[in-house]
């Protein structure tokens, strides 16, 4: 870390610092899971970023909560310095991607714009004047031969997958020099999202076809490829040994067995995300690293917090809900 | 031959100009930082600028010697002193250690903001984040404490000023630098405390640990003051 670095960015670091300390935190989410009504959730919400967002309507509240995050999100991009606005311009299209999957998932289920519209932040509105269709979405981002693809197996992967490829590629072309901590945390969660994409692939017997997203940290393509062609929870845990995934993915497995569903996998590499943010935002107290960490320790909280009203809905125990929760192990 | 008042009002400039350029940076830095954290957290403006006010101190320092100084050579109040031009030398050493060493501020402000940070999301750390803030101060007090040295070896504190040679003018130049260019590794000091703070917020328990991290730089101020004080020793300015 250099001293001009602290000098760009100290402002900033110290205004996220500031929004970090608004976050609900490990005690108050453990608070809300005890609630035994949404009206009570909703009450202990009012002292938070998150008052008056919980209503009867999870949709809209599911919508609410990436509201906060785009609004999160925008704070900081205007204060952001120029160093660091190229980059967080780009980091922040994720949010952007999110609807736009919505909109495709929405019009491939046969829904009405306007009936897509509204499960979408009310800031992405403005994006969908002129986009109709998949079709729209196709032109935009150039993804013709995708489409194709898509129109002969139906499989709007390939499509979402697309999208992420370009945000990624995009992303990580546009990190700073000297930022090796940023360059990480977003390899990690790049190798986590592949993961978690070729653990789809081996449970859903499919052999071959896996595009890893690029720039992961420390997983090469062929990894996934092994795991892939594997085609067995087993061989993909002897293809993760001697990763930092590695522990993870088993922990993972034992609970897998019991359930058989890909949730523990999903939390249990959440958490390792988690925890290397925590990571940065201890050692790292300037730059774009620990602004990203913010981010991803937002986008958990919002996650956890839907998780607990969905499964509350659903009459899930406490325990139950517990072990859906991120970052909370 | 150079004009001695001339040489005692750089010096006099110099403890005054490179401070200020110091604290003005550091607390530059600092208050960005505190702006920062207001902008969400209001109520913590008064924490934020008790952190903003340590880099001002090298500063004073620098406005002090510089005072002292003019009041050594007789600017001030009327009538200029008759001066040698050893003792012309001797205090622009006084100002260069002051006012070296008083760019100490800029490590001292990025500290403080990484302080300012912290306390506003837990404000239990605000003493930890004091101690690891006043960390970079030393190599101004450093500074600060051979230009006294200088000053009184060079009987700049009013009275009559002591006949010094020519060496010894000039040692006490090598003094300041020593001591003042030694005051930039309160820079990396800073770095490293700022990344201390922010560790010691999540893991209490490091504080030790991370505090000698951010001493071992010290060691080079130690090494400049060291130099100094033997310089002038070995011109027999001490003593």
């Amino acid at each position: 870390m250099s001293a001009l670095r602290a000098i760009r960015y100290a402002y900033i670091n110290a205004k996220v610092r500031a929004m970090q300390s608004k976050l609900l935190g490990k005690k108050k989410l453990m608070e809300l899971l005890e609630q035994t009504s949404l009206v009570a959730i909703a009450n202990m919400l009012e002292d938070t970023e998150y008052s008056r967002i919980l209503g009867n309507d999870l949709i809209e509240f599911e919508k609410r909560l990436r509201e906060n995050i785009i609004s999160a999100a925008e704070k900081i991009r205007l204060s952001m310095p120029s160093v660091g606005i190229n980059f967080f311009n780009n980091f922040i299209k994720r949010y952007e991607i999110e609807s736009i999957k919505t909109f495709i998932r929405g019009i491939y289920f046969g829904l009405r714009k306007d009936e897509i519209l509204e499960m979408i932040p009310r800031q992405h509105h403005r994006f969908f004047d002129d986009v109709d269709g998949i079709e729209d979405v196709v032109t935009m981002f150039n993804l013709s031969p995708e489409y194709e693809e898509f129109k002969r197996t139906k499989n709007l992967y390939v499509i979402e997958h697309s999208l992420d490829n370009i945000y990624y590629k995009n992303l990580f072309m546009s990190i700073p020099k000297d930022e090796n901590d940023l360059r990480e945390i977003l390899g990690r969660e790049v190798d986590i999202k592949n993961i978690k994409m070729a653990i789809r692939y081996v449970l859903d017997g499919i052999r071959e076809g896996f595009k890893p997203l690029p720039n992961g940290y420390e997983l090469s393509p062929w990894v996934f490829e092994e795991i892939v062609s594997g085609g067995t929870l087993d061989r993909m845990v002897t293809s993760l040994e001697g990763t930092s995934y590695y522990t993870y993915v088993v922990d993972a497995i034992s609970k897998y067995n019991e359930k058989r569903s890909m949730i523990p996998f999903e939390i249990k590499l959440d958490d390792f995300l988690y925890e290397k943010a925590y990571e940065i935002i201890i050692k790292v107290p300037f730059g774009l690293a620990p602004i990203v960490a913010y981010m991803y320790l937002k986008e958990f909280e919002v996650s956890n917090l839907r998780t607990i009203v969905k499964l509350k809905q659903e009459n899930f125990s406490v325990e139950e809900i517990k072990e859906h929760l991120r970052g909370i192990a | 031959m150079v004009d001695p008042l001339a040489l005692a009002a750089i010096g006099a400039g110099l403890a005054i100009g490179l401070s200020g350029i110091g604290s003005g940076i550091g607390v530059g830095i600092a208050g960005a930082a505190g702006a920062g954290v207001i902008s969400e957290r209001p109520e913590k403006f008064g924490t934020a600028l008790v952190f903003q006010a340590l880099p001002q101190t090298q500063a004073i320092y620098g406005l002090l010697i510089g005072i002292l100084i003019m009041l050594g050579a007789g600017m001030l109040g009327g009538g200029a002193k008759e001066l040698s031009e050893p003792l012309g030398w001797a205090a622009l050493g006084a100002g260069l250690a002051t006012g070296l060493a008083g760019l100490s501020a800029v490590g001292q402000g990025i500290v403080t903001s990484s302080g300012i940070g912290v306390t506003s999301e837990k404000p239990e750390m605000f003493g930890r984040g004091m101690v690891f803030s006043v960390l970079p101060e030393t190599q101004a007090i450093y500074g600060l404490l051979v230009a006294i040295l200088i000053m009184a070896g060079a009987g700049l504190f009013g009275g009559v000023p002591k006949e010094i040679t020519m060496t010894m003018g000039l040692a006490a130049v090598g003094a300041g630098f020593s001591v003042g260019f030694a005051g930039f590794s309160a820079i990396g000091q800073g770095i490293t405390a700022a990344g201390g703070v922010a560790s010691i917020a999540r893991r209490p328990e490091t504080m030790g640990k991370n505090m000698v991290f951010s001493v071992m730089s010290e060691t080079f101020a130690i090494f400049g003051l060291l130099g100094a004080v033997l310089i002038l020793l070995g011109v027999k300015m001490l003593g």
